[in-house]
């Protein structure tokens, strides 16, 4: 096994044309991941004609070097502007944009890309290494667990992103609710569409994600003037200080390890979805945290812990993709698709049969995510100038393209008009502060929980939770909401957000 | 910027019109030449109908004299928006368009929001046809139908969800055959075969050509065909074989026209027939085109092409049922 490794290495590093595509390859992921709304799935579509053109090796070399980096891309704009490229990139925004407003930009660009490339590491080493185990840990999770799950991460988000439970879990019931509008997974009949056919599909998630987190932050800008940065020291944005954010990441290492794993076994769980992971991990930051009150003001943790998510669930989301041909993903279905079309047919017989391609993937996943962080180390700092940008002319931009990224997701106008809505419902939220990330979680896990807990009832009955993991999963929502308990007790009800 | 540019302007006019009227006089040979025609498609990109339209497209461009075919995903309400959308555009040629086939029980059920007839669409024909197989997992113990027929309690069979064309002809196979299963919802595709590897549900009816390499793998057992004679012979028996009242036979042959009708293409109704024919023209062309046959073996995507007329009677066919019929129909469907 080892020559195979050290071989196909070998190869990748002294071969110019692979070592080309590679970086070609991390380029497009990185770009597809820094506009709103283009995101991994597109780009693996818009690139496929490309990819089929050469040999099935490179093909695939090239397109998950490309996926794998989309979210390094994903959270400069989320730093930088508070506009999540995707959904998974929107907790970055959470920190990472107070960051930059206190002219830190640079430290949180640094500490972004050091995380995404410790994460993607890490979720390459944890494919390698669940390889043997990995049938009976990817079926132990049943809709059952999928409901518990979902509930956990509602309970988890609400009580850490708010100076209350109470109006964590409202608004995170509200983005519940949102969750139940389109058509009924019992009934398949249409609900809360309000006879409009383009609700039957339900709310698009990149439209709330854009208009939750950017909208309330461009007003904000536009009432305020000046520039995202309220420090003007152009001092402030060199190389130094994006070394200082990568130095973060080592700072916080066990974090990071933890978020790292967390982020890969829920790629590996097919059907949880990318989004749930990088939020899971922020609330663990939080919750773990020895003073979370600095959280959401701009605690580099609170863009560590996404950051390494987002990338090693690439890693742990290539397993069953790869190994059952069960993709976790809408992006992993399309790259699956890829595979089969370039002429590798996944299964278990890949093991057998091609065993260099699952160490060439390893090999692909650590370069492209090593490549990804030179080329974002090097023009980190001059990225970071754009929050020096006068608000006149950064607002117009920044909502064309947030726009764009609604359009691009929805595929229809009528997504424009509920933009502009929901942004102004976010900004209400920001100016009486209300908690926002419970409203994005709810939405992107009531269609699962909704799902996964009719299909539970349907298959054990009500006794579905008594499943030993199902235990597990209820003792940590116990716990969850305890420690919030004990937390605001030993504070004496001190708010943080 | 420039390369943000492109990907930006080049989906953004994706969303334009036609962009010259037709000449009503003007030879169709070199009508098409220099004009673009919008391929609308009723789902997001990236999936099956996308990939088909996307194949179709570049070969149609080779075989329409000069024309620029331009893919528009049109997604929304289960293919229903795409196919309204097709439904009311202008008949002038520039405009065609692909939706799911299960949109013929959308209409026969009469769903909100319909607001096309297929049975005017102008039809240009359709890309391929997908054998339904009734599929159960190892795990289950069953080997065959028999085993399925002699259950004596109920058995839990995953479904897509009410609404798809997956979910009404499960239903239709439980009546035809009076089987013992109750549909677990939102478990179609890769999740009933998770779903059957966990040992939660039993089962699943649904096209071969996604459940292929589920059942390659050694995890899933056929135990009954539709239209699926060429991949199975007689290894396998047919649901014919086993229908033998008229309400049956009306089902079944509901789900054979719909197995036969797979990748259906069309023009808005009221297409000129020169027009038409010629697109059709393109269509068999492009689907005879051995480059394209090439790409879809390596795509591993069945290509059975049937064109224009043929497809119109079948629909029709399909569509046009007698009122005692259509009520049976609904009660089923309402199970």
């Amino acid at each position: 096994m080892l020559d195979i490794f050290i071989g196909d290495l070998s190869q990748l590093i002294t071969d110019p044309a692979h070592l080309g595509l590679l970086l070609f390859a991390v380029v497009c992921g990185l770009f597809f991941g820094v506009v709103p709304g283009l995101g991994g799935k597109l780009g693996i579509v818009i690139m496929i004609p490309f990819a089929l053109s050469m040999e099935p090796e490179l093909a695939l070399l090239f397109l998950v070097a490309m996926h794998s980096v989309v979210h390094t891309g994903g959270s400069v704009p989320s730093i930088l502007l508070g506009v999540p490229g995707t959904g998974p990139d929107a907790a970055t925004a959470v920190d990472g944009f107070p960051l930059a407003r206190q002219g830190q930009a640079g430290r949180a660009l640094g500490a972004s890309i050091c995380a995404s490339v410790v994460g993607g590491v890490i979720g390459a080493v944890f494919l390698m290494a669940m390889l043997p185990v990995l049938t009976p840990v990817i079926l132990a999770f049943s809709p059952a667990e999928f409901f518990l799950l979902a509930v956990f991460g509602i309970v988890l988000i609400s009580a850490i992103s708010g100076d209350s439970l109470r109006k964590g879990v409202i608004v995170g019931c509200f983005g519940l609710c949102l969750s139940f509008i389109g058509l009924s997974p019992e009934t398949g009949e249409p609900r809360y569409t309000m006879g409009q056919l383009f609700l039957w599909d339900g709310i698009d998630f990149v439209t709330v994600v854009l208009a939750i987190f950017a909208v309330p932050e461009l007003i904000a800008l536009g009432v305020s003037g000046g520039s995202i940065s309220r420090e003007q020291s152009v001092s402030k944005y060199s190389p130094r200080q994006v070394l200082d954010g990568m130095v973060d990441v080592f700072r916080h290492r066990w974090l990071a390890l933890r978020t790292s794993l967390i982020g890969a076994i829920v790629g590996l769980i097919p059907g949880l979805g990318g989004d749930v992971a990088s939020w899971m991990c922020y609330g663990h930051a939080v919750q773990s945290s020895r003073d979370p009150e600095r959280f959401g003001k701009g605690a580099i943790e609170g863009v560590i812990a996404p950051e390494t998510a987002n990338n090693s669930k690439e890693g742990g989301a290539l397993l069953p993709t790869l190994l059952f041909g069960l993709p976790g993903s809408s992006g992993m279905a399309l790259l699956l698709g890829a595979m089969v079309a370039i002429g590798v047919q996944p299964g278990p017989q890949i093991l057998v049969e091609r065993p260099g391609l699952i160490w060439t993937l390893f090999v692909v996943l650590v370069l492209a995510n090593i490549v990804a962080v030179i080329l974002l180390f090097a023009i980190a700092p001059r990225l970071a100038r754009v929050v020096r940008v006068p608000a006149g002319l950064l607002i117009p931009v920044v909502l064309s393209l947030s726009l764009l990224g609604s359009y691009l997701s929805a595929m229809n106008w009528q997504h424009l008009l509920l933009f502009l809505v929901l942004g102004g419902f976010g900004y209400a939220l920001k100016i009486f502060e209300w908690p926002r990330p419970p409203l994005v979680i709810g939405l992107a896990l009531g269609g699962i929980a909704e799902v996964s807990l009719f299909q539970a009832l349907a298959i054990w009955g009500g006794a579905f939770f008594l499943r030993p993991l199902s235990l597990v999963l209820l003792a940590l929502i116990g716990a969850t909401i305890a420690l919030y308990v004990w937390r605001r007790r030993r504070s004496g009800g001190a708010s943080y957000e | 910027m420039r390369p943000l540019l492109l990907v930006i302007i080049s989906l953004l006019t994706a969303c334009d019109g036609p962009d010259q009227d037709m000449g009503p006089g003007r030879a169709t040979e070199d009508f098409f030449a220099g004009r673009t025609i919008t391929y609308i498609v009723a789902t997001n990109p990236g999936g099956g109908y996308d990939t088909y339209a996307r194949l179709v497209a570049r070969y149609m461009e080779k075989h329409l004299g000069g024309a620029n075919v331009r893919i528009r995903n049109v997604p929304g309400a289960g293919n229903i928006v795409g196919a309204n959308q097709l439904y009311v555009s202008e008949p002038d040629g520039l405009t065609i368009g692909t939706f799911n086939t299960g949109l013929i029980y959308a209409q026969l059920l009469r769903r909100p929001g319909i607001r096309f007839d297929l049975s005017e669409l102008s039809w240009i024909g359709k890309a391929a046809s997908d054998a339904r197989v009734l599929i159960v997992s190892r795990e289950s113990g069953l080997r065959s139908i028999e085993d399925l027929l002699d259950q004596d309690h109920p058995l839990l069979f995953g479904s897509s969800g009410p609404g798809s064309a997956s979910h009404n002809e499960t239903l239709f196979l439980k009546k035809m055959l009076d089987l013992d299963v109750r549909l677990v919802n939102g478990l179609g595709g890769n999740k009933a075969q998770m779903s059957m590897l966990r040992g939660e549900i039993v089962g699943i009816f649904a096209s071969y050509s996604a459940l292929r390499p589920f059942v390659e793998s050694g995890s899933g057992i056929v135990l009954l065909h539709i239209n699926g004679q060429h991949q199975f012979g007689d290894t396998v028996p047919s649901a014919e074989s086993l229908v033998h009242d008229e309400a049956g036979a009306v089902l079944l042959s509901l789900i054979r026209t719909t197995a036969a009708l797979g990748r259906l293409t069309a023009a808005p109704p009221g297409t000129g027939p020169e027009v038409l024919a010629r697109l059709r023209s393109a269509y068999a062309a492009a689907l005879a085109d051995p480059g394209l046959l090439a790409e879809a073996k390596r795509l591993r995507i069945p290509i059975d092409p049937l064109i224009g007329g043929e497809v119109a009677e079948m629909v029709s066919a399909a569509l046009d049922l007698t009122p005692r019929e259509l009520a049976a129909l609904e009660t089923v469907s309402s199970d």
